[in-house]
């Protein structure tokens, strides 16, 4: 009976019930049961489970990794000399069948419809967060926010067929009516993509303004108000400068994953690498990175050169997406500042007064001391951001926190307070009242305006779905794919595509949600966030996000279809999407189990309870709710993924049977991938191709969008407070 | 800059001196239920408890006093090592128990906890049913039948005072019940494990007068059964139920006594400030 673990356990287990009458009778029994032999059982659980998540969390961590030594060693054929290096970067001439793999185009090209798409929605984006963040009574809030996440969660398939019928024809038209044929010939040009991309990345700016803007601390907003300031100056002047780092971080970081965007640039714009009109003229056709990959990937043979250069144009496409976004979260995290832009603009900074230098020195010397010291300047670092950037700013809870905090932090944001006040109290005596109040309500009016454009161009993009493709879904066709033949007498069932995406999704989810939840554990209970290790894991799990899906795609093309020889298959699509789904899943597991506090598992440890029980029997326990709800938007997430699935999956099949035949080597038919060949299918040719493509777009967006409203309401239910 | 990142990483290690010769034999006398000595505990670089010796008596309870940030509830947690849920932890000394070292690494933490509960400041029922939560501690350890498990949920609740009250409401969910008969829940929940000795962190600290006294109440009577340590703000709570009193200040202890001795005739000047309100 020692507290120690050499105690040696005689075992007696009782059977029959112990009358527990009196205090002896219940001391001798509570010592009876403390050491029996179940409790070296427990310790090994113990052990075994953290070494067991600990693999878990490992192997997510590690598939970025994977997925890039993979490509490389596929690329190194092209890559032997530096002559061939340079020529795929560097040179323009794209033609593999003569064997010239000069992508400097491809890359200028997915540049062109990035920047623009990004330099379209950062108005619309920070508009609308400020408005969530400043204006919107939280009544309001609260169905403006999930109905402009709801833009992200549509495929963006069925963006990129809407824009390719609907809107590449308006422009055209406009063009043509105002006599701009020169300018414009054609609607599939770059700027229509650009259009497209930048309505589906407005939620991702807005709503990471809006967070950044609510962490702006209150009091500082309240003092300002409290000064006599108008509510817009109060913004203007107070918040939006504090969140600004944090806002240039979310339009770099939707720069990084509009970049790795495929299926609305591959669908919109008719592929030409020329570039004549100019490198950022985006009235022109263009051919991008992503689009090379996916449209060329399907008629190489394994092995030689072009397959070499394709996955030479994944490498690239990966690294220059995880290069903006780590710029974009060190940005987010004060590693990278951008102060000394803002401050270069001012007058002082370059007229030095306090300075000691004396007027002599010559302005260059001044200059060149000015620069020094801005760049040589240490930022402060701020804490570790959590893996999911959309909601890191929300919780509260912090990890390895036992008790409130301290008091030092407190004082840290008052002194803060003081300071920045300071600053901004000699300018708002300047103003009047009238002209504050016009500013205010003239900004105001240009948000509403932008939100109502957004809700607007939702709306539409329901509107026509559901009216071009409400008039297929009756009578249900049983049986029938997309196949060639049947198309041309237009014969066309969406049951068994939506059977295959649900089985394909539903493997992915098999394999990966309980990956994710694994590594989540134990990235939260199981080790210290000051941990470098832990810094490790988080930023390789993170990293995976930055991933373009058609370079997942092509690495799951790689080895699953060919190395592993399941050919196009369930298997093979199921684990490609399922390593989109881990970042996912992770970054929502975690959210959830911050919910729950620390403090109950502290009161099971208390009791005696191994840390795996005491995570098991309660923390885990309380927040399953929010961890099935974080499944439900992973799963949302990736149904409508299309350049992975056209990869590794999804085939135009015949088969007399709803059901896929076989796990391995049979494609399955499945809506997105049908979204995009029906869609560019012409009516001539297969009848009714179109309104089929949006019968498929409407049980997608179904799908997606029921799996991402279940999820939210759910959310919002099971959202517990623990005081 | 890399230096102190180099201080940080050493700090952030968790380390448990533990230099001494594990055959050596901890002999206390009976009536010594915990000795401390020559304990200091760190977090980071932060010394909270600074070289503190004192023993612990037996079914007495032993009241710790001291101004906010003294490190009272960080040397109360040193007693069942919830200090080491915290990053960065040291411990630095011994604290005997069951004639052993248990600020030692080969400490196994199941056990020391199932023979050293605690009591946290705020009411933290686990959001099950009351039988539940009472039950929750021989689960764990393997007790399954029912009967049995009816039983001692039965006694921990008659223990603290909890029955009478709740004994129609046992599938209840226990979040539901008063902050006092919550916090009377968790003592019950701590004792149906039958521990040694048990740690009262501030128990009072969110409740009602009433409630308090109910709680003081039965801290004088389980100290018949057990071995009581409580942190408390409240000097009065100290004076009424404590035998023992040891006043902390800045991590230190500066005196430890009879609760007579130091609320009427204290050695230490700075005690006395304390306990007449004469620093702030
Ligand atoms: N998790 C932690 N990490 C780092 N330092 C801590 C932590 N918890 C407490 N401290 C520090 O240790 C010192 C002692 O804290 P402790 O909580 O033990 O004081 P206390 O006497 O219980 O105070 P109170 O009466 O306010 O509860 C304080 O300086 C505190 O800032
Ligand atoms: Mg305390």
């Amino acid at each position: 009976m020692h507290i120690f673990r050499k105690s040696d356990s005689k075992t007696n287990k009782e059977s029959e019930v112990v009358n527990l009458d009196s205090s002896d009778d219940f001391k001798e029994f509570t010592s009876k049961h403390s050491d029996s032999s179940s409790l070296e059982l427990r310790r090994k659980m113990n052990r075994g489970i953290k070494y067991f998540l600990m693999i878990m969390a490992i192997f997510a961590s590690l598939m970025t990794l994977f997925i890039t030594l993979y490509l490389i060693i596929e690329a190194l054929p092209v890559m032997t000399s530096f002559r061939q290096i340079r020529e795929l970067l560097f040179d323009n001439n794209w033609n593999p069948k003569e064997e010239h793999f000069g992508a400097f185009n491809l890359l200028l090209s997915s540049l062109i419809v990035t920047f623009y798409a990004i330099i379209i929605a950062v108005p619309f984006g920070i508009g609308i967060g400020i408005l969530m963040a400043e204006f919107l009574p939280q009544k309001s809030k609260k169905i403006v926010k999930p109905t402009i996440e709801i833009i992200s969660a549509i495929p963006s398939v069925i963006m990129g067929l809407i824009a390719f019928r609907y809107l590449a024809m308006i422009i055209q038209q406009t063009s043509f009516a105002l006599g701009l044929q020169e300018l414009l010939s054609s609607g599939r040009v770059a700027i229509t993509a650009s259009i497209t991309l930048a309505f589906m990345t407005v939620p991702m700016i807005a709503s990471l303004t809006d967070d950044a803007l609510s962490a702006v601390p209150s009091n500082l907003k309240k003092a300002s108000l409290a000064l006599g300031s108008s509510n817009w100056e109060a913004v203007s002047k107070v918040s939006l400068p504090h969140a600004r780092s944090s806002i240039i971080s979310a339009i770099i970081l939707a720069f990084g994953r509009v970049i790795g965007e495929t299926m609305v640039v591959l669908m919109v714009v008719s592929n030409n690498p020329a570039l004549n009109k100019g490198w950022f003229n985006p009235f022109q056709e263009i051919y991008a990175l992503p689009s090379a990959i996916a449209g060329e990937v399907g008629d190489i043979v394994i092995g030689d050169a072009q397959w070499s250069a394709l996955f030479f144009l994944g490498l690239e496409l990966l690294f220059v997406s995880l290069i903006i976004t780590t710029i974009g979260r060190n940005i987010a995290t004060g590693k990278i500042s951008f102060k000394f832009i803002t401050r270069m603009f001012k007058k002082e900074y370059w007229t030095l007064k306090e300075n000691k230098h004396s007027k002599n020195d010559g302005y260059f010397k001044l200059f060149t001391m000015r620069l020094r010291k801005t760049f040589t300047r240490k930022v402060p670092l701020k804490e570790n951001k959590d893996l999911n950037m959309d909601t890191r700013n929300k919780s509260k809870v912090k990890i390895g926190r036992f008790f409130d905090d301290t008091i030092q932090e407190k004082e840290e944001t008052i002194n803060q307070t003081k300071t920045e006040l300071r600053d901004y109290y000699s300018m708002f005596r300047k103003n009047s009242s009238t002209k504050k109040k016009i500013t205010e309500r003239t900004f105001k009016i240009i948000f509403y305006l932008l939100l109502g454009m957004i809700i607007g161009a939702l709306l539409i993009v329901f509107g026509v779905v559901v009216y071009d493709g409400v008039q297929n879904l009756w009578p249900i066709d049983f049986i029938q794919g997309p196949s060639y033949s049947y198309m041309q007498a237009g014969h066309y069932g969406y049951l068994k595509s939506a059977i295959g995406t649900i089985i394909v999704v539903g493997t992915a989810a098999l394999i990966g949600l309980p990956i994710s939840t694994f590594a989540g554990i134990y990235l939260y209970f199981y080790i210290k966030p000051t941990n470098r290790f832990c810094n490790i894991l988080r930023n390789g799990i993170q990293n995976i996000s930055t991933i373009p899906s058609v370079v997942v795609g092509l690495f799951g093309w790689g080895i699953f279809v060919n190395i592993f020889g399941w050919g196009k298959s369930i298997l093979a699509g199921g684990f490609t999407l399922m390593i989109m789904m881990i970042p996912i899943a992770t970054s929502t597991t975690i959210e959830a189990l911050k919910q729950v506090p620390f403090s109950m598992r502290h009161n099971a440890l208390a009791l005696g309870s191994t840390k795996w029980e005491s995570i098991k029997d309660h923390n885990l326990r309380y927040s399953f709710p929010s961890i099935v709800t974080g499944y439900l938007f992973s799963i949302s997430r990736v149904i409508g993924e299309t350049a992975p699935i056209i990869l590794t999956v999804a085939a135009s099949v015949y088969s007399p049977s709803i059901f896929p035949d076989s796990l391995i080597n049979t494609g399955v038919s499945m809506l997105p991938f049908d979204i995009y060949i029906l869609g560019l299918f012409t009516d001539k040719l297969y009848p009714n191709s179109f309104s089929w493509a949006m019968t498929c777009a409407l049980i997608l967006l179904l799908l997606a969008i029921g799996l991402f409203i279940i999820g939210q309401i759910l959310r919002s239910k099971f959202q517990v407070k623990y005081e | 800059m890399s230096k102190e990142k180099k201080k940080m990483q050493i700090s952030t290690k968790n380390r448990i001196k533990d230099n001494q010769n594990q055959k050596r034999d901890y002999k206390i006398p009976a009536e010594i239920a915990a000795r401390v000595k020559n304990f200091n505990f760190y977090y980071g670089d932060l010394r909270a408890v600074k070289n503190v010796n004192l023993d612990i008596m037996k079914n007495k309870i032993t009241a710790l006093i001291g101004p906010s940030g003294c490190g009272k509830s960080t040397f109360l947690r040193s007693f069942n090592r919830m200090n080491d849920e915290i990053p960065g932890f040291k411990y630095e000394g011994e604290i005997i128990f069951d004639n052993r070292n248990i600020v030692s690494k080969t400490t196994d933490l199941i056990e020391l906890r199932s023979k050293v509960g605690m009591v946290f400041q705020k009411p933290t029922p686990f959001p099950q049913s009351v039988r539940k939560n009472i039950a929750y501690g021989s689960k764990i350890r393997g007790i399954k039948n029912r009967k049995q498990l009816n039983q001692i949920v039965e006694f921990s609740l008659k223990r603290a005072g909890l029955w009478s009250e709740v004994n129609e409401r046992l599938d209840d969910i226990a979040t539901q019940l008063s902050g006092g008969q919550q916090q009377r829940l968790c003592i019950a929940r701590t004792l149906s494990v039958w521990p040694e000795m048990i740690l009262f962190d501030e128990p009072c600290a969110s409740l009602d007068p009433i409630s308090t006294n109910v709680i003081e109440d039965l801290l004088v009577d389980l100290a018949k059964d057990y071995t009581v340590i409580i942190a408390t703000h409240s000097m009065h709570q100290a004076a009424r139920i404590s035998n023992k009193t040891a006043f902390m200040y800045m991590g230190e202890l500066i005196e430890y006594n009879d609760t007579k001795k130091i609320f009427e005739k204290p050695d230490e000047q700075l005690t006395e400030d304390y306990i007449t309100g004469r620093f702030g």
